[in-house]
């Protein structure tokens, strides 16, 4: 089998995709979009973000905005859908949260921003509230929102934006090289104006990623994607950058520990089973969905409880690999799972009975091809470049 | 398909339908992945191999190797004792992608029958089972 060069024509492309194509990414469906899997090795990829800087392709991601008579009705109107506390937020701050059902299961994480009082011609059709929602979820995500918004708070799906990712130790300094010298503080957003070959074009800067390295994620519109895009790279090259799949995301999250939905996060699995009590505002004053299930099961305790897990074996534990008690009792499975390349040994993240979770430090066993592997649970997250 | 799977495999290579080889030459018997599973498997990160003098029965599985993305079981496609194992593999398990057939074996095995042999595939009826199946 060579490299995918043909495709579903069901599957979306971001504007980026022939130069994918031609740089010989390995393609691969997800989330409804033809996205690029690995350009080289995965862990060649992997190394380059935590030790240079990475830029990824996320435009599959979706940008929704939510536009009112006045930002005070729409902030309003959002506190009923989201466990976070969005009043407090100022102008360009931005917060991870998740939208849930009533039983307070996870229908999507996301990241809730506040824009920034004045935006920049090209944005100008960005509402004072937006969310950047997984691909695979955003169709969901916006029928949720329109179904318990009122209609006066109208929902726009950014199709006109592009997202990449920017992350690692060098990320600056290839930014300064594009005259980006104005950064945003970490979860906030602002807007900056960049010129290529004589083009100009307004790009929103959000100080956020999911690799657990410090970087940006940046708001491009589609025809200034592909310049943009090379421009990066070629700035970046001496540095270390190189263009990154989603195999490496994916190695690079699971080192922070951090949760993808489908995986980790379901309707079916709560915040606070998922460790993400954190992200929780359960004293906010107004009500939101989800929320009386999630005081009741922090009142009651949460049946299950999310855990790290560290193997000293080679064998790599995968989604739905049974996690056993150190007596060999089932507890729960693995939810994601993979060979750290950092650390050098596989790692988990699994969903237990809280009842017979380990301690931290604590042994248990993974069950894998039939053998049961000694594993220790660690302390969230396995990596962290902060 | 590419029409040109059977000739990344090469001419004294023997397989199964599981993707597993065999290559025989004068002094020795190896077993490894054919080019196209471990293409389809991804960067190989982990190959578990058996022991030494492990006896196993064809269709046996002797291992597992591990990408990124999956694990996949090796089976022996013929009956045999296991006299030597790749211990390559522990450190550059990535030389099944890049060499299977050579540098990237798996393990060497005493063949305990000969006619065993005769039931594999030859590449062009691997390469067109695999063409068949897709």
């Amino acid at each position: 089998m060579t490299a995918t060069t043909t495709c579903e024509p069901a599957l979306k492309h971001t504007p980026l995709h022939d130069w994918h194509i031609e740089h010989g990414a390995k393609c691969c469906p997800f989330g409804g979009w033809h996205m690029p899997l690995q350009y080289q090795r995965v862990h060649t990829e992997h190394a380059a973000v935590r030790q240079a800087a990475g830029l990824f392709d996320v435009s599959h991601m979706g940008v929704v905005s939510f536009s009112g008579p006045n930002t005070q009705t729409i902030t309003n109107a959002l506190e009923g859908l989201f466990p976070q506390h969005l009043g407090p937020l100022a102008p360009s701050e931005a917060v991870y949260t998740q939208l849930l059902n009533q039983d307070g299961g996870i229908i999507d994480d996301l990241i809730v921003y506040q824009r920034p009082k004045t935006v920049p011609a090209g944005f100008s059709n960005l509402g004072p509230w937006l969310m950047v929602c997984n691909a695979s979820n955003t169709p969901t995500d916006i029928a949720w929102c329109q179904q318990h918004l009122p209609s006066n708070v109208a929902i726009t799906y950014h199709t006109e934006l592009s997202l990449f990712a920017l992350q690692g130790p060098a990320f600056k300094v290839i930014l300064e090289k594009l005259g980006i010298t104005e950064l945003p503080k970490r979860f906030h957003l602002g807007f900056t104006t960049v010129s290529i070959h004589g083009k100009t074009a307004s790009i929103g800067i959000s100080r956020t990623g999911y690799t657990g390295e410090d970087g940006v994620e940046l708001m491009v519109p589609n025809e200034f994607a592909d310049i943009l895009w090379q421009a990066l790279l070629q700035a970046g090259e001496p540095n270390g950058l190189l263009p990154i799949g989603l195999a490496a995301r994916d190695t690079l999250r699971l080192e922070a520990a951090y949760p993808l939905h489908g995986q980790e996060l379901s309707p079916t699995i709560t915040p606070l089973e998922a460790g993400l009590g954190w992200s929780l505002r359960l004293d906010k004053p107004m009500d939101f969905i989800g929320k009386a299930a999630l005081v009741q099961q922090k009142e009651a305790g949460a049946p299950r409880q999310t855990v790290c897990l560290q193997l000293e074996d080679k064998a790599i534990p995968r989604t739905h690999t049974p996690v056993l008690d150190a007596n060999g009792n089932a507890i729960g499975e693995v939810t994601s799972g993979t060979l750290s390349p950092t650390l050098g040994t596989p790692i988990a993240i699994a969903l237990v009975d809280k009842a017979h979770a380990p301690a931290i430090g604590q042994p248990c066993l993974l069950e894998i091809r039939g053998k049961h592997l000694p594993a220790t649970r660690v302390k969230r997250p396995f990596y962290s470049g902060f | 398909m590419p029409a040109t799977l059977a000739s990344h495999i090469p001419e004294d290579a023997l397989l199964i339908d599981t993707h597993e080889y065999v290559m025989v030459d004068d002094t020795r018997v190896r077993i490894g992945i054919s080019h196209y599973a471990a293409e389809a498997l991804g960067d190989i990160v982990y190959v578990d191999l058996p022991a030494i003098e492990d006896k196993l029965d064809k269709g046996d599985s002797f291992g597992a190797v591990e990408s990124v993305k999956a694990a996949s079981d090796l089976y022996m496609p013929i009956t045999g004792e296991v006299v030597a194992i790749n211990t390559r593999l522990e450190e550059e398990p990535e030389l099944v992608n890049d060499d299977c057939y050579g540098d990237g074996w798996m393990i060497e095995v005493d063949i305990a029958n000969d006619e065993e042999l005769k039931t594999l595939l030859t590449p062009q009826a691997y390469a067109d089972l695999i063409e068949n199946r897709d």
